[in-house]
């Protein structure tokens, strides 16, 4: 029997949340972050910033907080989330490359420490699909991750990856069929 | 192992792993998943691919303590908007109340005589003027049956028709501009002969 990941129960949602918040209530602040956080991290360090993932993820929610009046709720807060941090990112990137060659570019280029670390606690299986992800392109990998590890719909992984729904289903698709390659050989 | 020729019914994997699917198409795709072993495949391999991203830790309590205060509006007023709008019918409605009001006083404050018998005399604009003689607001011979003035102590509307055309020949010979200082325009009273 295929088990299904079950959504949540009656908790507030995101916009009564931030509806408190701008009431002051500093709970609700707080209840937005530990919900969100997570998925933040996970998408920062998927797209390559693993060692200042906590610094990047402060950083998101310090611009979103500043810039709640400007969030029309069109899409959703986690995918607005994403993509300020996404353009977070891509700044570091940018400065990253003014600062000159020697400094490694983390665009989703394999083998690095992280993955070293990988073999020696995490299963092999789950070491293989890690390999397997990181021979995607940045592109298909982030489409990839917010579609299997989020949950984004392809319109909403459109918004944060600043490309089409049509396009970022054919990138998942593209990804999908190179990764089971790379799994099962 | 190949993929599934249904792209749609791989499409709608990721949703039924997330629970982000309704009851009748979640039945729909669980029952083209029993019978293709490509999808039951892609659908473990989604899975592991989920269960493999680690979440590294994040310091809620340092995020929310670097988080800005809320901007809060105490009043309706903060809008710019608003206060535009507010300061235009400020604008407006003090205009028509200046009108208004200057309108009402202008029958009491222009000297007006009508076929001889009343007198209207302004009421002093500056208690001030040296030169601006105290006198009622208005002076009316109104008993007489037989006068032919015509009292304006009363609004306009208690005139009758030939009241007004009587007021409209007269006005006739008066300039409709104030076209003189108000000090002017005070002097002189024109008083008829009866009322001497």
């Amino acid at each position: 029997m295929t088990e299904f990941i079950e959504s949540g129960t009656a908790a507030p949602t995101d916009a009564e949340l931030i509806e408190r918040w701008r009431k002051g209530d500093q709970r609700a602040a707080t209840a937005l972050v530990e919900r969100h956080a997570p998925a933040l991290a996970r998408f920062a360090a998927s797209s390559g910033a693993r060692e200042e993932v906590d610094e990047l993820v402060q950083d998101t929610f310090v611009r979103a907080f500043g810039a709640l009046d400007g969030f029309r709720g069109e899409s959703s807060f986690r995918t607005w989330l994403f993509t300020i941090e996404k353009r977070l990112l891509l700044d570091r990137r940018r400065a990253e490359r003014r600062r000159g060659p020697h400094e490694e570019l983390r665009d989703g280029t394999s083998a690095t420490e992280y993955d070293a670390l990988d073999g020696l606690l995490a299963d092999e299986s789950e070491a293989a699909v890690r390999r397997a992800i990181d021979t995607l392109s940045p592109t298909q990998r982030e489409v990839f991750l917010l579609r299997v590890v989020e949950g984004l719909s392809y319109k909403e992984i459109a918004d944060v990856a600043g490309t089409t729904e049509g396009a970022a289903r054919v990138h998942y698709h593209h990804a999908m069929r190179a990764v089971k390659e790379s799994v099962h050989g | 192992m190949g993929d599934c020729e249904s792209a749609e019914m791989r499409d709608a994997l990721p949703d039924l792993m997330f629970g982000e699917i309704d009851a009748a198409r979640r039945a729909e795709v669980q029952a083209h998943i029993d019978t293709c072993p490509e999808c039951t495949a892609e659908l473990a391999l989604l899975k592991r691919v989920r269960a493999s991203a680690r979440v590294p830790a994040v310091d809620v309590n340092r995020v929310v303590s670097a988080l800005p205060a809320p901007r809060r509006q105490t009043s309706v007023f903060r809008s710019p908007v608003l206060r535009m709008a507010a300061a235009l019918a400020l604008m407006i409605g003090g205009a028509t109340w200046y009108a208004n009001a200057r309108d009402e006083a202008s029958p009491t404050t222009s000297p007006v005589q009508v076929a001889g018998t009343s007198v209207v005399t302004p009421a002093p604009l500056d208690s001030a003027l040296p030169s601006v003689t105290r006198q009622p607001s208005v002076t009316t011979v109104a008993t007489a049956p037989a006068a032919k003035g015509i009292s304006l102590d009363g609004g306009l509307s208690d005139f009758s028709d030939a009241e007004l055309q009587t007021l409209l020949a007269s006005l006739d010979s008066f300039e409709s501009t104030v076209t003189v200082e108000p000090r002017d325009v005070l002097e002189p009273v024109i008083e008829s002969e009866e009322v001497r």
